[in-house]
C-alpha cells in the first residue's frame, strides 16, 4: 500500500500550508489544465507540518488520482477551459476573439499584426487568450527568455535582447512550416519553472501566433529601446506570417532609488511602472497594425461566482467527488474578504481561498466570526479549542490570519498615504470619528501614545494622532525621496499660517539634508537614511499641521519637482551644446574664428579660456539676453529665451497649487506615462479618505470596493 | 560680433590695469622656473585673464592658438564622460568638475598623458607644458589626492595651474605645493577705470556717476560691469536713464524701484522680487507663489545657493536693522542644508518660509510696542 509518490508529485510537494501565500503566487503558472472532477481526498489536509505529513495524505489516495494531482495549486487545477467559465466580461473576450479571427483574414492580416493585451496580473489575460487559441485551432509560439543559462561558452553568447530579436524574426516571418522544434527557441524553461507548456508539442495546425509574455527586462534602457525597435520592426516588416500577442502583465513598481538627477543623469534609476506603454512605447501603440485590448481587475461578482464555483466543487459531498468536507468550507464572508483584498487579482484570490482552506478550522473560524455571533455556534463545533467559541481569542486568531492572507495588499497608494499624513487625524477632533476608529487596523489607537516629559508640554502637546508614521513607511508605495516631494507639493494647502508652513518644510528639509549619499557605501546606507528622512519629514509634518487640518476641498496634486528637474536639465545641456557649436560666440569667449589662421579646422585665435558653468548661466547669458534683443535666431534665440523670466504677478494674485491631479491609484512620477484619472474635485478627497480606512475595515469591505464592478466594460 | 568683455580683455600683462604688483610678480616668475601656482579669488577679478596673460609670458604668442575639444574619458565602471578640453602646443585647460563624481579620473588621466611627453617644440621657451584647472575648489577630494601625486611626481614635464574662489576647499598638501596668489577684486576705482577704459575704445560717452553706478552694482565683479555697461547701452545708448541722484549714489535709504532701475540681469531682478514677495505678505498662499519663483529661478539654471544669497541681499537693503542678523543667520544655515542635501527647492522654500515667520514675528513685536 505505501507506494511511494510518483516523482511528479514529489516535486509539486511544496508544502502549501507552511508558506505564505504570496511567495506560491510568484511561480504560480498561468495555464490551463483540463479540468477534471476532483478526486477524492482524505478529510484534512495537513497542517503544513512539512513533507512526511504530506506523503502520508497522499499515500491515502489511489493511485490512478496521479493525474490530478490533489496537491496542485487550484489555479491550476481549475483554471478555465472555455470561454464561459472565464472570469472576463464577455465584450472583452469578444473583442479578443474578434481580433485573432481577423488576425489570419487574409486581408485584415496586415492591420492585425500585434496585440497587446495589458491589464493588471491576475486578470485572466493569459488564460483568455489560451482559450480562445485553443477554440480557434491555433497555435500558440511561446517565446521564454532561456533561464538556464550557461556563461560557458562566452563568444557564442548574444545577450538576451538579440536573442528575442531573432525569435521574432525567425518565428514570426518563417512560413508556416511544419514545426519540428524550433531551433531559434530560446533554450526551454528550466525545470525549476513550475511547469512547461511553453513550446506546444509540434502539431499540424496551421495557424500560428507568437505570445510574448516573459519579456525581457525593460528597466534595462537599452533592452527597452531593443525590445521596441524589435517590435516596431515586427510591424514594418512585410514578410510577417503570424500575429504576435504581447501580454503585458501592469505592475505599479516601486520607484526605484530616487537619487538627485546629478548622480543618476537621468538614467532610468527610477523605477517605472510596468505597463503596454512603457513596455512598448508610444510609437508601436499607434501603429496600425497595433491594438491594445486592455483587460480591468476582475469584477467582484464575477470573482465571486467563480471563486464559489470552484468552492463548490472543492467542497462538494465526497460521493459526488468532492475534495474536502463541506463542514470545512470557508463562509461567505471569508470568500468576501477574499475578493476585497485581491484587488480584482483572481490568481492571488484563488491562492489566499487554497492556503486558508488548508486550515479548515480556520477557515471555518473566519466565515463564523464575520457572519456575526448567530451562525457562529453552528460553525464553532469544528473548533476543537476548549469550547472557546466567540470572545476576543477567535476574533483575534481571524484577524491574525487574515493579515497572513492579505498582507500583501495592505500597500497604500501614494494618493492615500499623501491623505493620511496631510490629513492628520488626531484624537478628540470629532467624536463620530472616534468610535469608528477605535481599535481599528491601521490607526494608531490613543493608548499607544508616549505623554510627553514635563518641560516640552507645554509647547509640543497635541491631541494624540491617529497616524503611525512607522506603518506608514512600512505600506508606503514608493520610497521616501518621492513621497517628500509629493509632499512637499501639497502642503501648503492644508495649513492656515506661516508658523505652520515653516515647521513643515523645515523638516523636510531637515530630512532631505539627512538624505545624503555619497561614498562608496551609499548603496548601503539608503534604506536607513531614508527611513529616517521619512520620518523626520512626516513626523514634523504631523507636528505642526493645525488640528484638525482644515477641510478646504484640497486636491492632491502630482509633484511638480520632477518636470522642473528635468527642465533645468534641457536647460544646461542646451548650454552646453551651444558651448560647443562654432556659432555659439557670444558664450564662447573670444575664440573667434579668423580667417587665414593655417589649418582652419578647430584653430581659433585669441586669448581666451574656458567659462565656468556659474558665469554662465548667471551672467553671460542673462546679459546676452538683454545685449542682443529679441528676434535673432539660433543660438542667441535660445540665450534671450533663458535670460528672460515670466512677469511676477500682482500682488492681488492668489497662488494655488497646480499640477496634475493625482489619481487614487497613481504611483509613478512620470507625468508622460501616468494616466490621470479626474475625479469629481470636491468628493476625491473625501472619497479616497474613505477608502483608506474602508481597507482595513472589515465589516465594510464588501461591496464599496476600489473600483466598480460596472468599470469592466470600457465605453469603448 | 564679440562681447565688450572679450573684445578689451588684455592679453599681456603689461595691459593689466590694476593689482600692478601682482603683474609685476608674475613677470619675475616667468623668467624664472615657474612653480605649480594656485589662483584664487572672487569672481570676476581676472584670475583667468591673469592667468592667459601669464601663458603669454612664459611660452610668447603660441599659446593664442587654440582647439577646442572634447576629450571622452573612460571611468572605472566604463562609464564615457566628455569633457571640454581647450588647448594650445603649451597649455592644456579642463574643468574636472565638470564630471562631477568622476573628476578623479579625468585628472588623472588627462595629467598623466601630459606628463608622459616631453615639450616637442624645441623653439618653446620652457621645456614644460602647462595644465590649467578651472574651479579647483570644487573638485572632491579624491581627485584633489589624485592631483596631489601627479604634482608630485612629474614636476619635470608639467605645471599645474590651479584657479579657485577660495583656498578654503582645496586640501592642505595642494596648498602647500603651490604659490598661492591671491587675485582681489577690483576697487570701485579700478573698475571705473576699465570701464572708461572699454567706453574710449568703443567710443562711447560714459558719464561719470554711471560708471561709478555700474561699478557699484558689479560688486568687485569686473565682468560683470562690463557686461552691464554693454546691456546698458544696447537699451540706452546715451546713458539717460540713469540719473545722477540715484539712490545708489547718493547713499541714501533705497527703495525698492530704485533698485530695479538698474541694469542687472533679469533674474537677479526676478530675485529681487521674490525678496519683496516675501516681506508683502506671510500667509503660505504667499509662499506658494515664492515656490514658484524659486522653481523658475531654477529651471534658468541659477544655481541654489546663489538664489538665497541674491535673495538675502536684496532683504537686507530692505529689512530693519532688528533682524538682518536674523537674515544673515538663515541664509547661510540654508545655505549649509543645500550643500548636503539633493532637493534644492527645499531648502530655498524654507528659508524663504523662516525669513517669513521671523518677519512676521518682528512686524507684530512692533505692533505691540
Amino acid at each position: 500500500m505505501p507506494s511511494p509518490p510518483p516523482k511528479r508529485v514529489k516535486k509539486e510537494l511544496k508544502p502549501l500550508s507552511s508558506r505564505p501565500q504570496f511567495a506560491i503566487s510568484s511561480f504560480a503558472p498561468k495555464l490551463p489544465s483540463s479540468s477534471m472532477p476532483p478526486p477524492p481526498v482524505p478529510s484534512t489536509s495537513s497542517k503544513g507540518k512539512g513533507k512526511a505529513k504530506q506523503v502520508e495524505v497522499l499515500d491515502l489516495t489511489e493511485d490512478e488520482v496521479e493525474e490530478q494531482d490533489p496537491e496542485a495549486l487550484w489555479v491550476d487545477r481549475f483554471a478555465p477551459s472555455t470561454r464561459d467559465e472565464l472570469g472576463v466580461h464577455p465584450k472583452k473576450v469578444n473583442d479578443v476573439a474578434g481580433w485573432l479571427d481577423e488576425a489570419y483574414n487574409p486581408r485584415l492580416s496586415k492591420y492585425r499584426r500585434l496585440l497587446v493585451m495589458s491589464g493588471p496580473s491576475g486578470a485572466a489575460k493569459t488564460a483568455t487568450l489560451k482559450i480562445l487559441a485553443d477554440e480557434l485551432d491555433i497555435d500558440i509560439l511561446e517565446y521564454r527568455n532561456g533561464s538556464n543559462f550557461t556563461f560557458a561558452s562566452d563568444d557564442s553568447r548574444d545577450s538576451m535582447v538579440e536573442q528575442f530579436t531573432s525569435f521574432l524574426a525567425r518565428a514570426g516571418m518563417a512560413p508556416a512550416l511544419e514545426l519540428g522544434p524550433d531551433p531559434s527557441l530560446p533554450p526551454p524553461p528550466s525545470s525549476s519553472s513550475s511547469s512547461s507548456s511553453a513550446p506546444l508539442p509540434p502539431s499540424t495546425r496551421s495557424k500560428r501566433l507568437i505570445l510574448l509574455e516573459d519579456l525581457p527586462n525593460t528597466s534595462h534602457y537599452p533592452t527597452k529601446l531593443a525590445l521596441r525597435s524589435a517590435l516596431q520592426q515586427y510591424l514594418a516588416s512585410p514578410r510577417v506570417t503570424c500575429p504576435l500577442v504581447v501580454i503585458v502583465s501592469e505592475a505599479l513598481a516601486r520607484p526605484g532609488v530616487g537619487l538627485d538627477a546629478e548622480s543618476t543623469s537621468g538614467e532610468g534609476r527610477r523605477g517605472e511602472s510596468v505597463d503596454a506603454r512603457s513596455v512598448c512605447g508610444i510609437d508601436v501603440l499607434q501603429a496600425p497594425g497595433c491594438r491594445e485590448i486592455s483587460f480591468n481587475p476582475i469584477a467582484v461578482t464575477i470573482m465571486k461566482k467563480a471563486l464559489t464555483k470552484i468552492l463548490d466543487r472543492v467542497y462538494a459531498s465526497k460521493s459526488s467527488g468532492g475534495l474536502l468536507p463541506t463542514s470545512a468550507r470557508p463562509a461567505v464572508g471569508t470568500l468576501e474578504i477574499i475578493i476585497a483584498h485581491s484587488n480584482g487579482d483572481i490568481r492571488s484570490a484563488l491562492m489566499s481561498l487554497q492556503f486558508l482552506a488548508s486550515n479548515p478550522e480556520l477557515a471555518a473560524a473566519t466565515g463564523a466570526t464575520l457572519l456575526g455571533a448567530g451562525k457562529e455556534t453552528g460553525k464553532g463545533k469544528k473548533r476543537k479549542s476548549d469550547g472557546e467559541v466567540k470572545g476576543a481569542a477567535s476574533k483575534a486568531q481571524v484577524k491574525k490570519l487574515l493579515q497572513y492572507v492579505t498582507a500583501r495588499e495592505s500597500s497604500l497608494f501614494i494618493f492615500h498615504a499623501l491623505g493620511k499624513v496631510l490629513y492628520s487625524k488626531r484624537w478628540g477632533e470629532s467624536a463620530d470619528d472616534d468610535k469608528k476608529d477605535l481599535d481599528r487596523q491601521g490607526i494608531q489607537q490613543e493608548q499607544e501614545i508616549d505623554r510627553l516629559p514635563k518641560h516640552l508640554r507645554k509647547e509640543w502637546t497635541r491631541k494624540p494622532s491617529k497616524v503611525n508614521p512607522d506603518v506608514l513607511f512600512a505600506e508606503a508605495p514608493i520610497d521616501s525621496d518621492v513621497f517628500l516631494s509629493y509632499m512637499h507639493h501639497n502642503y501648503t494647502a492644508f495649513t492656515n499660517d506661516i508658523d505652520e508652513c515653516l515647521g513643515i518644510v523645515e523638516g523636510m528639509s531637515t530630512a532631505d539634508g539627512l538624505m545624503r549619499l555619497e561614498g562608496e557605501d551609499w548603496l548601503q546606507r539608503v534604506s536607513l537614511t531614508s527611513q529616517y528622512s521619512f520620518n523626520t519629514a512626516v513626523r514634523s509634518t504631523l507636528l505642526h499641521l493645525p488640528s484638525p487640518v482644515p477641510r478646504r476641498k484640497q486636491v492632491l496634486r502630482k509633484s511638480a519637482l520632477w518636470e522642473k528637474m528635468r527642465e533645468t536639465r534641457a536647460n544646461e545641456e542646451g548650454i552646453e551644446e551651444m558651448y560647443r557649436k562654432k556659432d555659439g560666440i557670444a558664450l564662447v569667449p573670444p575664440f573667434e574664428f579668423e580667417a587665414g589662421e593655417e589649418d582652419g579646422g578647430g584653430w581659433r585665435g585669441g586669448g581666451g579660456s574656458q567659462r565656468s558653468r556659474r558665469s554662465l548661466t548667471t551672467e553671460l547669458v542673462p546679459y546676452v539676453g538683454v545685449i542682443r534683443q529679441k528676434g535673432t535666431k539660433g543660438a542667441l534665440s535660445f540665450f534671450t529665451e533663458l535670460a528672460t523670466f515670466p512677469p511676477v504677478p500682482s500682488s492681488h494674485y492668489q497662488a494655488t497649487i497646480t499640477g496634475e491631479t493625482l489619481g487614487e491609484k497613481d504611483v509613478d512620477e512620470d507625468e508622460d506615462l501616468a494616466v490621470v484619472k479626474e475625479e469629481p474635485e470636491d468628493e476625491e478627497m473625501a472619497e479616497a479618505e474613505a477608502e483608506v480606512l474602508k481597507l482595513e475595515e472589515e465589516e465594510e469591505a464588501v461591496g464599496e470596493l476600489l473600483w466598480d464592478p460596472e468599470d469592466d466594460i470600457e465605453d469603448d | 560680433m564679440s562681447l565688450l568683455v572679450d573684445k578689451w580683455r588684455p592679453k599681456t600683462l603689461d595691459e593689466l590695469a590694476y593689482h600692478e604688483d601682482l603683474s609685476e610678480r608674475l613677470r619675475a616668475l616667468a623668467q624664472t622656473d615657474f612653480p605649480h601656482t594656485l589662483f584664487y579669488g572672487p569672481s570676476g577679478a581676472g584670475k583667468k585673464t591673469r592667468i592667459m596673460c601669464t601663458l603669454k609670458e612664459l611660452f610668447g604668442p603660441g599659446v593664442d592658438k587654440l582647439r577646442i575639444e572634447q576629450r571622452t574619458f573612460l571611468t572605472p565602471s566604463k562609464r564615457k564622460i566628455e569633457i571640454n578640453v581647450v588647448q594650445s602646443n603649451y597649455h592644456i585647460e579642463l574643468t574636472p568638475s565638470d564630471a562631477g563624481n568622476w573628476d578623479r579620473s579625468v585628472v588623472q588621466e588627462v595629467l598623466k598623458d601630459i606628463a608622459q611627453t616631453q615639450q616637442v617644440d624645441l623653439n618653446a621657451k620652457k621645456r614644460f607644458k602647462v595644465v590649467i584647472i578651472n574651479e579647483a575648489d570644487l573638485l572632491s577630494r579624491d581627485a584633489q589626492s589624485a592631483l596631489r601625486r601627479t604634482m608630485e611626481k612629474f614636476t619635470a614635464n608639467l605645471r599645474v595651474i590651479l584657479c579657485a574662489n577660495s583656498t578654503s576647499r582645496i586640501i592642505g598638501p595642494i596648498r602647500s605645493r603651490c604659490l598661492l596668489l591671491r587675485v582681489g577684486a577690483p576697487s570701485e576705482a579700478e573698475i571705473c577705470k576699465v570701464l572708461a577704459y572699454a567706453a574710449k575704445k568703443e567710443r562711447l560717452s560714459l558719464p561719470e556717476h554711471v560708471a561709478t553706478l555700474l561699478a557699484r552694482i558689479s560688486q568687485g565683479n569686473l565682468r560683470r560691469a562690463l557686461l552691464s555697461l554693454e546691456a546698458l547701452h544696447t537699451q540706452d545708448p546715451t546713458f539717460k536713464t540713469v540719473s545722477a541722484s540715484h539712490s545708489l549714489l547718493t547713499g541714501t535709504k533705497q527703495s525698492a524701484s530704485d533698485l530695479d532701475s538698474v541694469p542687472r540681469p533679469d533674474w537677479e531682478k526676478y530675485a529681487g522680487r521674490a525678496a519683496e514677495k516675501i516681506l508683502g505678505e506671510q500667509t503660505p498662499e504667499r509662499l506658494l507663489e515664492v515656490r514658484g519663483m524659486l522653481y523658475e529661478l531654477l529651471v534658468h539654471c541659477i544655481p541654489a545657493p546663489l538664489i538665497i544669497s541674491t535673495i538675502s541681499k536684496r532683504l537686507m537693503d530692505r529689512v530693519d536693522e532688528e533682524i538682518k542678523a536674523d537674515v544673515v543667520y538663515w541664509a547661510a544655515f540654508y545655505e549649509h542644508r543645500l550643500r548636503l542635501g539633493s532637493k534644492p527647492i527645499f531648502h530655498l522654500e524654507a528659508f524663504c518660509a523662516r525669513i517669513m515667520s521671523v518677519y512676521k514675528q518682528h512686524l507684530l513685536g512692533i505692533g505691540f510696542d
